[in-house]
């Protein structure tokens, strides 16, 4: 069974169903489609690191990389990074041939393009989780540790936004990430998110210090369909 | 005083510069700056990196008008043709003042064209003609301002280069060089490999193509060692000075000048001709791979002449064994197809892609001519859609030269062509595409006098195109002739001679063969039987490829004990790997558990073949209208209920869904075939709007509607209110469905629905997405949110019953 069944079939509209009662071809499916995924996808991720401060007179701005660079107005963002005098720029994405493959599938069989593009927001998911673990592990090092993936769109973080992480980030050329007119991304399976760097002062045993609450449990559309089990 | 690079091209090794934006960040570029602009802003730095560059040994200097292009620049207050001619200027400048008059030194400038920094259709949403409107804009004024190659590169998207190139050919006469990006698995970031690349530049006219960025030389030197062993064209290696990694804010290289020196050497000694550097490499690089390799001799070019076509992932070559090209995709004879043309039915074009592909074609042949339907425009759309989801080569087949070079021009990669043959005209029309756009011809031989019936008088006429296609600066590898099959119920012969032809054509003009082998029995009864083995039989003879059926059993037997007995299998594996359960497989048994299960029972569990087989069976004795009334839509009703009472979930509705959909595809034919009209429920136009490119809500909605009979007119994602609105107005259509996933794209939706109230106010609209609430819906005046694929057919049968 593949590690990301669950998530896959929450994805897929399906996180309130009892798996024992999902019908087994569904659940192969899903299976199925990760390994697929797995076998055409192309992750590839790029981070920069940029200094952030408070913007004098502006309410909630916030100064990114110094003058000139990336200003935004944001309350939530502004809490997200009390205290942060860095913050690590993300990016990622799973590349065109995933977007082929849901597609091609769309145009066979709806029901499994659906599955299809539920595993690939599984798995872009996951391997920004992945990429994330990485780069917490060498900030430890320092004594420094990663908040969670904060993306334009969130709250009132403007998603217009998306242009400057695709201009900063030179993101057409580091990893094939471009923008729509719409202010989308292609690939659709990208994620860009920055990340306040927040210091600790001793170093804990064991496997890494953290911050990180997931996000889903966290948000406040209590009905939603996709919601992690609660 | 000037001279053309190309009489200097073999001569010696000939060097690029390093790095362009390195070099700048050390003069003070900040992050996300347009550097481009530095052309005007700041001319001096950007001339003093020319300079050393130069003095480093550079023959060739890149402009620094990479990204100089109108989106890049929208806003910055300046214009392409101001940033690109100061662009030229300042390197011209270093090379009068480096090489000047007064040497013998010869140095080049090459204007620089790289992505535009968005992805084309279908995948992104830029179309080809503005892709190419970008470049031409570039190349206008660098041409203008006397650049004196057209140097394109960095590219991760073949048919991006292909509108680049285009808009070079199309628009100055300076020599086209284009390197493009890897990565480690030696692919394009949309997915072309190393041979897919090197046919289509080949194919375009490239003067030399080459592999820059993305990686060091140290894993670009298999890639190049790739290349030169596919082209005939001069290759050049611009590596970056190892991977990248990033030190804070920094981005650093990991290998120093004379470790990259070390391994440009051996690409020296491997083949290459020019040789320079990417991201990271600065001037001190540049002067020891001079150092190193100047005076090195260059390694000869053999001329590989191999037939090849591509798609944007791969190539097909025609040296590797026999190529099937599925001649499915053709409305000759199947009114089913003709009847999915008229509707514009392009999914059922697809599933017929699907199939062929499934059952072993290399190759697919796309016909669409009807004389009722635009063709130029119907083949265009069923190529591109074809493209977006089969990554195999296509062949085009077209009677219609205008028809044929606008395929040509919108294909993805080297098209085959089908076809030519032996008349002026015809030559005199498709010869001048072949050679502009690339492609590999196929040649029947035939011509004013029509088909000779000796096999000398076809070689005859071979030859004749043969001579023809090298006067217009054709390869002889691109071309591959028909020798032509009649049938032998007219002429007991004429397989013969067709067999005969085809063995004379290949010894005598080494071309290589196609044939369309199914002609051979016309007007007999139980066609296969002549049919495959006429196919072994040619098989025998040599021929390399075939436009047949691959869903034909019996011909797919032909081809796999062909390769079987010819030793062209080896350990049988491929036969064994079609065959081993033949021997198993008892006669068409019913369904598991003897009886065959109702077509309600199948539609609800989701079942797609049990319900064709189950609909198949009812057509005989039931009433069409009495199946999707008593049956289909019932069962489809209450699996819907489920659905909304949170029993049933959405994969399971979708399942439902395509099972009914393959139920209404056995009627659909029965109807066709008696004549019978469906019942029409109204049309309904259906759209992701414009900017946003996510349509798998659309599509589910799509697949619900089509089972409830209302015709959908889908417009696809990305699409522009005029578009909307204009097939509203063609169709005279009364509702319509909206989908848009983000709030920036609500906008579009909202003028969508503002237009569309103007023009034709009796026409509803629902919308629906991710972002969109009931009171979002009230704001931008929507008849009726959707929250789901459900409440649409409820708002559907509302509006139009």
């Amino acid at each position: 069974m593949s590690w990301l069944r669950e998530e896959v079939l929450r994805y897929a509209g399906m996180g309130r169903a009892d798996e024992k009662e999902i019908d087994p071809r569904i659940i192969d499916f899903a299976d199925r489609a990760v390994e697929e995924l797995i076998h055409v996808y192309e992750p590839r991720c790029t981070t920069k690191i940029f200094s952030v401060s408070t913007i004098r007179g502006v309410e909630n701005g916030l100064r990114f990389g110094g003058f000139d660079v990336m200003d935004v107005t944001s309350r939530s963002l502004t809490v997200n990074l009390q205290g942060c005098e860095e913050v690590l720029f993300f990016a990622a994405t799973l590349g065109i041939e995933v977007d082929r493959l849901i597609r091609k599938y769309s145009a066979r069989d709806m029901s499994q393009g659906l599955i299809m593009d539920a595993a690939a927001t599984a798995l872009i998911e996951s391997y920004c989780d992945g990429c994330n673990y990485r780069l917490e592990k060498e900030l430890n090092k320092e004594y420094k540790t990663l908040r969670p993936r904060f993306s334009p769109g969130y709250g009132d973080f403007d998603v217009k936004h998306q242009r400057d992480f695709i201009r900063l980030l030179d993101l057409p050329r580091t990893i094939g990430v471009t923008p729509t007119d719409g202010g989308m991304l292609v690939p659709a399976k990208s994620v860009t998110a920055l990340m306040g760097i927040s210091r600790f002062k001793k170093p804990l045993y064991g496997d890494i210090q953290r911050c990180n609450i997931h996000g889903c449990e966290e948000c406040l559309k209590k009905d939603c369909i996709y919601r992690r089990n609660i | 005083m000037k001279y053309n690079i190309l009489e200097e091209l073999g001569k010696r090794m000939l060097f690029f510069d390093g790095g362009m934006g390195t070099m700048l960040q050390k003069k003070g570029v900040k992050p996300g700056e347009i550097t481009e602009i530095w052309n005007i802003t700041r001319p001096a730095d950007v001339y003093d990196v020319h300079c050393e560059y130069l003095s480093a040994g550079a023959d060739i200097i890149m402009a620094n008008t990479f990204g100089a292009n109108a989106i890049k620049l929208e806003g910055t207050g300046y214009t392409v043709d101001e940033i690109v001619k100061a662009g030229v200027a300042n390197a011209q400048r270093a090379v009068l003042d480096v090489c000047g008059p007064d040497t013998d030194r010869k140095a080049w400038v090459a204007m620089d064209l790289a992505p535009t920094g968005k992805l084309l259709k279908p995948f992104g949403t830029m179309e080809f003609d503005a892709a190419y409107e970008l470049y031409k804009e570039m190349v206008i004024a660098g041409a203008d301002a006397g650049a004196d190659i057209m140097m394109v590169e960095t590219m991760g998207d073949t048919y991006e280069i292909k509108a680049a190139i285009l808009a070079i050919k199309e628009n100055c006469d300076l020599p086209v060089f284009a390197t493009v990006t890897f990565d480690e698995k030696g692919k394009l970031l949309t997915g072309a490999n190393v041979e897919a690349v090197v046919t289509m530049l080949e194919g375009l006219g490239a003067d030399a193509i080459g592999i820059n960025c993305g990686l060091g030389p140290v894993q670009m030197r298999p890639l190049v060692q790739q290349m030169l062993s596919l082209t005939s064209l001069p290759v050049i290696v611009n590596p970056n000075a190892g991977l990248p990694r990033q030190e804070g804010d920094k981005t650093v290289y990991d290998i120093t000048p004379e470790q990259f020196a070390d391994v440009m050497e051996e690409m020296a000694a491997d083949g290459v001709w020019l040789m320079g550097g990417c991201c990271g490499t600065t001037p001190e690089y540049i002067r020891l791979i001079h150092d190193r390799c100047a005076g090195k001799r260059l390694k000869p070019i053999t001329k590989k002449e191999i037939t090849r076509v591509s798609s944007y992932s791969h190539a097909v070559n025609f040296e590797d064994g026999h190529v099937i090209i599925g001649e499915r995709i053709n409305p000759t004879g199947k009114s089913r197809f003709k009847q999915a043309l008229r509707d514009g039915d392009i999914d059922y074009v697809l599933q017929e892609g699907f199939a062929q592909e499934d059952a072993g074609a290399k190759i697919l042949d796309v016909n669409v001519g009807l004389p009722e339907i635009d063709e130029e425009q119907m083949l265009y759309r069923v190529m591109t859609e074809l493209q977006a989801v089969i990554d195999l080569p296509l062949q085009i087949d077209t009677a219609d030269i205008n028809t044929m070079e606008t395929a040509l021009r919108y294909y993805n990669g080297k098209a085959m062509i089908n076809s030519v043959n032996g008349k002026r005209e015809s030559m005199d029309a498709i010869f001048p595409l072949v050679k502009k756009y690339g492609g590999v011809v196929v040649g029947l031989t035939l011509d004013e006098k029509g088909i000779p019936e000796s096999a000398a008088g076809r070689l005859e006429i071979a030859r004749k195109i043969v001579d023809a296609a090298l006067y217009y600066g054709i390869k002889k590898e691109d071309i591959i002739i028909d020798v032509l099959c009649m049938t032998i119920s007219s002429d007991h012969n004429s397989a013969q001679v067709t067999l005969d032809a085809l063995e004379l054509v290949k010894k005598e003009l080494g071309v290589k063969t196609s044939l369309g082998v199914s002609n051979i029995s016309f007007g007999l009864p139980a066609r296969e039987n002549i049919n495959a083995n006429f196919y072994t039989m040619a098989l025998q003879r040599g021929l390399d490829a075939a436009i047949i059926n691959p869903k034909s059993r019996a011909m797919m037997t032909s081809y796999y004990a062909y390769n079987a007995l010819a030793g062209k299998d080896p350990n049988c594996s491929e036969y064994i790997a079609n065959y081993a359960d033949a021997q198993t497989a008892a006669p068409a048994a019913p369904a598991a558990g003897g009886e065959s299960m109702s077509l309600e029972k199948a539609v609800e569990r989701g079942m797609k073949e049990a319900a064709h087989a189950a609909c198949t069976a009812l057509i005989a004795s039931e009433d069409p209208m009495e199946i999707i009334n008593g049956r289909l839509i019932p069962v489809l009703d209450q699996v819907g209920k489920g659905f909304e009472a949170g029993t049933v979930f959405l994969p399971q509705l979708l399942m439902s869904a395509e099972a009914a959909k393959a139920a209404f595809a056995v009627i659909r034919e029965e109807m066709l075939k008696t004549g019978g009209q469906q019942e029409d429920k109204g049309k309904i136009v259906i759209a992701t709007v414009k900017g946003d490119i996510h349509d798998i809500g659309k599509n589910i909605v799509k697949v619900l509607l089509e089972n409830y009979g209302y015709k959908i007119i889908d417009l696809g994602k990305d699409v522009a209110p005029e578009t909307i609105v204009e097939a509203v107005v063609k169709e005279d259509v009364k509702l319509v469905g909206l989908s848009a996933l983000m709030t920036t794209t609500v906008g579009a939706m909202e003028e969508t629905i503002k237009s569309l109230a103007e023009v034709k106010p009796d026409c509803k609209v629902m919308v629906g997405g991710a972002v969109l609430t009931e009171q979002y819906a009230d704001m931008i005046r929507a008849d009726k949110y959707v929250r789901d694929a459900m409440a649409s057919v409820h708002f559907a049968q509302e509006v139009l019953g």
